[in-house]
């Protein structure tokens, strides 16, 4: 049911490892839509396959990792739709979509950068490749994104190796790198975890600028809620490689549906907490073994909602629960959960 | 936690103008460089049963503070007089050395960031939780695993793991070994370098949890460094937030957090994003990068960055005075400055 804003849409996507000690389905069923300039934020603890997702999308899921179903359609500038998955990941046609159309920015930016090339170099290849302009006129494109970014003194910058500038700094310069040939959709894999929050808080404002500025579509990596609730409109939650909870940001925070959602919102210390002298609720347990996954739903060895038998012996379904909003837990209407206080205003508005 | 924190409390440990500077010798030939000021003069009081946050960037040498306190660093100057138990007297970490060390060596305890790398994994729960009892003398044979078992049950895990290994577990059990081991020699003051920070969301609220449970039961002491400011409003009742080398601001939690007194504090609080889309913080923007401990700028140290900065912060370098009574702040306007509290930047009812 993708309208014409839909520009990437997977449809029950399998990624799986085979290791030798078994196989494990890093990704297992994910569906999910991006519209165009919106932003996606996709939550969950390590190991849930976030991250194998995002890989998938661009083809390159490391070894010993393949996609075994489904589709991951992404419709072109030019209108086409492709289904990422056919395509051969060292085609001419995937490589002229990747790091042009689709960018992608990594958490560790050092180990993600070249130690060896200029930041100059690093973004002026980008730029060479997908689009034809000389190397001059590259440069000055470049010199052009630095400046958008924010970084001082592009002209000398872009001169610089990346262990000559600070973090931050090199966030901005694989974000210009990103960005140098306007893709239609970022994929953010945690940009800000490795940051400080003062460092944190000038990339999300930068990333807002830029994204209404280029009009593109991003989805957002990230486990840190407070980040989630500030940058995106649309969440989709992940455990054990499935989607246990898409919807809106406000509907996803103030009224979730799934357990572990609920959860997450309930086990971080925010600020003012301790005037509320609510002690924390944690999730018990910790994620299980990818080798040993749970019988049913997933999350039931550590859901406090567990039945003992419909859980225990049937897999939930992601199923819509209101329009809008999707859960995948068999009492997603009727549990009830807390999320979030809604201030009295916004009630109005 | 509060219940602890009496003002007439005598501190189990007073740090004063404690310093670490990293080289800094003079070469055979030509002047002696600058050295890196990583912890430089910092003076605070811990009262005993108390949690003491201290809170700062990547870089401002928290950690290294933390590491000088369990003296796994010597510091290069000043003095940490720690009270023990029986003894009147307050004996100076800073100063001891060897053997002299030894017995508080076991009062004071760390928990590591890195559950993974902070364990050997070629040893057992059973030695890693265990030798430090036999090393210290504390018990032997059959006393040791019975303690070993014990601990592990008292922090959340099976007595009958400890004969597994580190590999065995996941990041939050691995944690809770750390944990275990860090209480084997009954401390009475336990260093936790940022002890969730490397954890799952998931699983931060259990360490948190158990470690108010075990400072409530055995009257505990934190020293609890810690970048993350929603953790540290949590836990701790007193809370020291450190800028290259230095306290600039010192204050029990809820002064601290309802308003700050230092630029930097305000800036630090308002950069955290609202777990709430219906509210929105409104970030005071910190122009560039912290400041670099090596060359760092005169005056203020924070003035480049600051958006209060005015000519005298330039050229004289603040002190860290008392505002009010329990309240330290090093800042030359801080009487003049009315700063945002963490809620105050908080726009409620506003499109995220």
């Amino acid at each position: 049911m993708s309208d014409s804003n839909t520009i990437l849409k997977i449809d029950d996507l399998h990624t799986h490892y085979d290791t030798p000690q078994g196989t494990v389905r890093a990704v297992a069923g994910t569906s999910l839509e991006v519209h165009r300039g919106e932003t996606v934020g996709i939550v969950g603890e390590s190991g849930c396959g976030k991250s194998v997702m995002l890989r998938s999308i661009l083809r390159i899921v490391p070894h010993p990792g393949r996609i075994i179903g489904g589709s991951i359609e992404f419709t072109r500038r030019d209108g086409e739709t492709v289904d990422m998955v056919k395509l051969d990941p060292n085609s001419r046609k995937i490589r002229s979509i990747r790091g042009d159309e689709i960018a992608m920015i990594f958490q560790e930016p050092m180990s993600s950068l070249s130690p060896v090339h200029t930041i100059g170099d690093q973004i002026i290849e980008a730029i060479v490749l997908h689009k034809s302009v000389s190397n001059t006129e590259a440069r000055s494109i470049a010199i052009e994104m630095l400046g958008k970014v924010a970084m001082p003194r592009p002209e000398q910058i872009v001169d610089q190796y990346p262990h000559e500038i600070s973090g931050g700094m090199r966030q901005r310069a694989m974000i210009a790198m990103a960005l140098s040939c306007e893709p239609r959709l970022l994929i953010a894999d945690e940009p800000t975890t490795a940051l400080d929050v003062t460092t944190q808080a000038q990339i999300l404002d930068l990333m807002r600028r830029l994204q209404s500025e280029f009009n593109m579509a991003i989805m957002f990596v990230t486990h840190d809620l407070g980040v989630v609730a500030q940058m995106t409109e649309h969440v989709v939650v992940m455990y054990m490689g499935q989607v246990v909870e898409a919807g809106s940001v406000k509907e996803l925070f103030t009224a979730p549906r799934h357990p572990y959602t609920h959860g997450l919102l309930h086990s971080i210390p925010r600020l003012g907490q301790r005037k509320l002298g609510r002690r924390l609720v944690s999730i018990k347990g910790s994620v299980p073994d990818p080798f040993a996954r749970p019988s049913g739903c997933p999350f039931h060895t550590r859901c406090q909602y567990n039945d003992g038998d419909r859980c225990v012996r049937e897999e939930p379904a992601l199923r819509e629960v209101m329009p809008g909003h999707s859960a995948r837990c068999h009492y997603a209407e009727t549990l009830g959960l807390q999320g979030v206080d809604k201030p009295a205003e916004a009630i109005n508005a | 936690m509060s219940e602890h924190t009496t003002q007439t409390a005598t501190p189990i440990l007073s740090v004063r103008q404690l310093k670490k500077h990293y080289g800094g010798k003079k070469p055979l030939f030509g002047p002696a460089p600058n050295p890196l000021r990583a912890v430089d003069g910092i003076s605070f009081d811990v009262i005993e049963g108390e949690t003491f946050g201290i809170v700062g960037e990547s870089g401002c040498g928290k950690t290294t503070l933390g590491r000088c306190i369990a003296r796994a660093l010597e510091p290069t100057d000043g003095q940490m007089l720690y009270r023990p138990k029986d003894e009147k007297e307050p004996v100076d970490l800073a100063r001891l050395k060897g053997k002299a060390l030894r017995p508080y060596r076991l009062d004071v305890q760390m928990i590591f960031q890195d559950p993974i790398s902070s364990l050997n994994p070629r040893m057992t729960l059973l030695d890693i939780i265990g030798e430090p009892m036999i090393v210290n003398g504390l018990a032997k044979g059959a006393e040791v695993k019975r303690r070993v078992g014990e601990l592990l049950e008292r922090v959340g895990l099976r007595a009958d793991h400890m004969s597994r290994y580190p590999h065995a577990f996941s990041g939050g059990q691995r944690q809770r070994i750390g944990i275990a081991r860090a209480l084997a020699l009954n401390p009475r003051v336990i260093v936790c370098d940022e002890p969730v920070s490397a954890l799952d969301v998931s699983v931060q609220a259990q360490i948190l949890n158990l470690l108010q449970d075990l400072q409530t039961e055995q009257n505990l002491t934190y020293l609890f460094i810690a970048h993350d400011l929603g953790v540290v409003e949590y836990l701790c009742d007193r809370v020291a937030v450190m800028y290259v080398g230095e306290i600039v601001e010192l204050s029990d939690t809820e002064r601290l957090f309802d308003k700050p007194l230092h630029p930097y504090t305000e800036a630090l609080m308002s950069a955290v994003p609202e777990a709430n889309p219906y509210s929105v913080r409104q970030p005071k923007i910190l122009e560039g990068d912290l400041a670099n401990a090596v060359n760092r700028p005169d005056g203020c140290h924070f003035h480049p960055r600051c958006s209060y900065c005015v000519n005298r912060c330039r050229t004289e370098e603040p002190q860290l005075r008392e505002l009010e009574p329990g309240r330290w702040v090093r800042c030359h306007r801080a009487e003049e400055l009315s700063l945002s509290g963490a809620s105050d930047t908080l726009v409620e009812g506003v499109e995220a």
